[in-house]
């Protein structure tokens, strides 16, 4: 008996399979249940026009009850976006990630809600305490605890 | 690779809405199959409930998450909490009907869809469809009879010697008793000739045999009526380990662990037995059923929490690099401590508190008792 975290990430997968990521959202990688990859693009007017990032997932047995671990990946000559919400590490600071995330929320939501950040973004700066916060980060964005200070929310 | 092939099996094992054609070529056979599932799991209601808000989820999932956040993960309506779920029964026969005929809808449609194909000719096909609607027939009145008889059905066999498939436990029932069957929880004793006279006579007089069975049914009344109150969530914070245990043992669980063990072991319990009782009794789980999965459970959990350094002096050898490292990396830190708290008060994010606090274990005191490492996501 497979567990409920993979039994609805299969179905979620299926689900891409099938329907396709949204514009501008591709699967890169999901060979298994624990590691997802997006590459995400801003479609239309926007600060970050053709620039691609790629969003990785961690998905733990917990889930969809808890949160997976989303963040930019920042290796292979990859980088995270400049904005005022992810810092250099790829960490994102975004309250569905974290205190806001709500079972019901997918991986797709997650991607388009992240694609949404990007493209309302006005200034193009990294979060003020990058460098200290980037210096000490855990491994696990999961871990941080950020303070959402209500300029985004979902 | 061999993930791959994991990955694959299950990704063909798995049945989803997408089974069925998209709504242009089936209009509403998708949507309802997605509306028979909960958001949370994907899977069919499961003991569905319903919040205050009406949102609906497997009760076992809701509890979940309830456990983790109090708000619906639907709406985020704030302020709700177990008290408020209602068992919601129709809910539950329409997704045990739909799984009875989900696969045989699937046929339906690929034999057509084939047949189609073949451009047949007429006659067979109408043959086909007569035979698909008897089969249909038989299986809808099976799913109706549940609900009390409450219209008048074309398609319900009239004849009191027609023997009809139960909805609930799936017995063969003559459709005279199939009411009384239900009424009965499916539990009725398998008295298909009427009770001789002896028996009548017995009844009426109060024989040794009644005497001895209605002492059993009364004792069967208590035990399934021990199964139907839900269990009390407990604030663990007032209680001392002892009660804890002795709470365990009252189910017949095992007490070995810490205290965030046998926390952790008896919140499961609670969520999964009240989750059972919102089923339907005919397909409630066994309380030794429950065990096993809570012991699953916990071996599954096992695999991602603190362990503890027993050498601690072999510990530090072998991390003595990172250990160094993050001396190092603490060092500027401490000159500027300061700052660093102020500017952190204004600041976006700051690192958690644990992995702050291992900086300063590494750093102030080298000599530790036990090292606790983080293996996973500590929950």
């Amino acid at each position: 008996m497979a567990s409920i975290s993979s039994r609805r990430l299969s179905k979620e997968l299926m689900e891409i399979k099938n329907d396709g990521c949204p514009v501008g959202i591709n699967l890169v990688n999901a060979d298994d249940f624990s590691t997802w990859l997006f590459t995400i693009e801003v479609m239309g007017d926007s600060l970050y026009q053709n620039e691609q990032f790629t969003l990785q997932f961690r998905f733990d047995q917990q889930y969809p009850i808890s949160s997976p671990a989303v963040q930019f990946v920042v290796t292979e000559g990859r980088q995270a976006p400049v904005h005022p919400h992810v810092y250099s590490n790829g960490h994102i600071c975004a309250s569905i990630l974290g205190n806001e995330w709500s079972p019901v929320l997918s991986v797709i939501a997650v991607c388009v809600t992240l694609q949404s950040m990007l493209a309302s973004c006005k200034e193009k700066h990294r979060p003020i305490d990058n460098d200290r916060y980037v210096k000490h980060a855990p491994e696990n964005p999961k871990k941080t605890r950020f303070h959402y200070d209500g300029e985004f929310t979902v | 690779m061999a993930r791959g092939n994991q990955i694959q099996k299950l990704m063909s094992d798995v049945q989803d809405p997408s089974d069925f054609p998209p709504q242009s070529e089936a209009p509403g056979l998708r949507l309802l199959d997605s509306s028979l599932r909960c958001t949370i799991c994907s899977e069919f209601f499961d003991g569905p409930v319903t919040l205050k808000c009406g949102h609906c989820f497997c009760s076992l999932c809701i509890r979940q998450s309830l456990s983790e956040k109090q708000e619906c993960p639907a709406c985020r309506e704030s302020e709700v909490s177990e008290g408020h779920l209602r068992r919601n029964p129709a809910l539950e026969e329409a997704v045990s009907a739909w799984k009875q005929c989900r696969s045989y809808l699937l046929q339906l449609l690929e034999d057509s869809s084939r047949q189609d194909a073949e451009s047949s000719v007429p006659s067979k096909k109408r043959k086909f469809d007569d035979e698909s609607r008897s089969a249909t027939c038989a299986d809808s009145s099976a799913v109706e009879d549940s609900r009390n008889h409450s219209g008048s059905h074309t398609n319900t066999p009239g004849q009191p010697d027609d023997i009809v498939g139960c909805p609930l436990c799936g017995k063969n029932v003559r459709y005279q008793n199939i009411n009384s069957h239900i009424d009965k929880s499916c539990k009725d004793e398998p008295t298909r000739t009427p009770p001789s006279s002896k028996s009548q006579w017995d009844n009426i007089l109060g024989s040794k045999s009644q005497v001895k069975s209605s002492t059993k049914r009364g004792k069967e009344r208590a035990l399934s009526e021990e199964m139907d109150s839900p269990l009390p969530i407990k604030s663990y914070d007032t209680l001392k380990d002892k009660t804890v245990r002795e709470l365990l043992l009252e189910h017949e669980l095992p007490t070995t662990g810490d205290r965030r063990t046998i926390i952790a072991r008896h919140q499961r319990w609670v969520i999964i037995y009240n989750a059972n009782l919102d089923k339907t009794r005919k397909i409630r789980k066994s309380l030794s059923f429950l065990r096993r999965n809570l012991r699953d459970w916990e071996t599954q959990q096992k695999n991602k929490t603190k362990h503890d350094i027993q050498n601690t002096t072999a510990y530090q050898i072998q991390q003595k690099s990172e250990f160094d490292m993050l001396v190092e990396a603490a060092r500027p830190k401490r000159a500027s401590s300061s700052i660093q708290t102020a500017s952190s008060r204004h600041g976006h994010a700051a690192p958690s508190d644990r992995s702050s606090s291992r900086l300063r274990t590494a750093s102030s005191s080298p000599v530790v008792d036990t090292i606790v490492v983080d293996s996973e996501e500590e929950k």
